[in-house]
């Protein structure tokens, strides 16, 4: 019995630093486009790392990736906060952003459709700063919905928002990103 | 059907192509954090440097003996006690000669 529990914690351990080695470098991007230091991301995916092996080494690993989505996007808030404190109210970064007026038409991705223009143009710089400089809580939808795959549900859960606001949050980052990503000179010439 | 990219398709293309372009640098920072993480015990990348900059400064310093001052006055006060003492040894002396 002793010996079977010993493999079976042996394969459990193997399966998770498998799944760690598939998100951490995703997880690291993800924290780079808020922190935009590369220590700074290293240590919050560390951590995420570190709370997913002793909190929730034993949930099932269908579980893990929303777990550790979780934690990370959490440790990424309290870097933001952490930096707000350091750099006093006055100078606070924003981690929400509610200042849009709500009567703006959201843009339609598919009218503008920059999306063949974006990969024609391989424009990778562009993307990241685009990306980085949407509010924390904008950026954080936007990657999980987008380049996680996560539901509204799922994303709301992650963030322990509603869902209503991954939805507004959502759209707004699509908005600012089209408008972002169009508004080269050059971009617009290839609309 | 649409076949078109969306643009929340494209610009995650663009952000796999950024992990992709990783340096092998920071693979390898993220790979040992992996492992720190599964034994358990966090790298603490601020202090891991500060540590490495202390080692490295100890390790230039290692040599560098400065001037002990104290140990200097003392063998100077030792050696003037010594000279005091020949002196009142040669004075008995010649009072003992003189009787």
């Amino acid at each position: 019995m002793a010996v079977f529990d010993f493999f079976n914690r042996k394969a459990r351990e193997q399966a998770l630093e498998q799944f760690l080695a598939q998100v951490e470098r995703r997880a690291y991007q993800s924290a780079l486009l808020t922190t935009r230091r590369e220590a700074d991301a290293l240590d919050i995916v560390q951590e995420a790392m570190l709370q997913l092996v002793q909190h929730y080494r034993e949930k099932s690993a269908e579980e893990w990736p929303k777990l550790f989505q979780r934690i990370l996007q959490h440790k990424i808030i309290d870097w933001l906060r952490q930096k707000q404190r350091q750099q006093g109210v006055f100078s606070a970064l924003p981690l929400d952003e509610d200042d849009d007026d709500p009567l703006n038409p959201i843009a339609d991705p598919k009218d503008i459709n920059p999306a063949a223009i974006l990969i024609a143009q391989q424009d990778l710089h562009r993307v990241l700063t685009a990306l980085e400089q949407l509010p924390l809580r904008q950026r954080q939808c936007f990657l999980l919905r987008a380049w996680e795959g996560f539901d509204t549900q799922t994303t709301a859960q992650t963030l322990s928002i509603s869902a209503g606001s991954v939805k507004t949050h959502y759209a707004r980052a699509l908005e600012k990103l089209a408008a972002a990503l169009t508004a080269s000179p050059h971009v617009k010439a290839c609309l | 059907m649409n076949d078109e990219p969306t643009l929340a398709s494209a610009i995650t293309q663009q952000l796999n192509k950024a992990v992709e372009q990783q340096t092998a640098a920071t693979q390898a920072a993220l790979a040992a954090g992996r492992k720190q993480a599964l034994k358990g015990t966090p790298v603490r990348w601020h202090w891991a440097i500060a540590a490495s900059v202390v080692l490295a400064l100890g390790a230039i310093t290692w040599r560098y003996e400065p001037a002990d001052i104290d140990n200097q006055l003392v063998e100077l006060l030792q050696a003037d006690d010594q000279l005091l003492n020949d002196l009142d040894l040669l004075e008995a002396l010649a009072e003992v000669d003189e009787t």
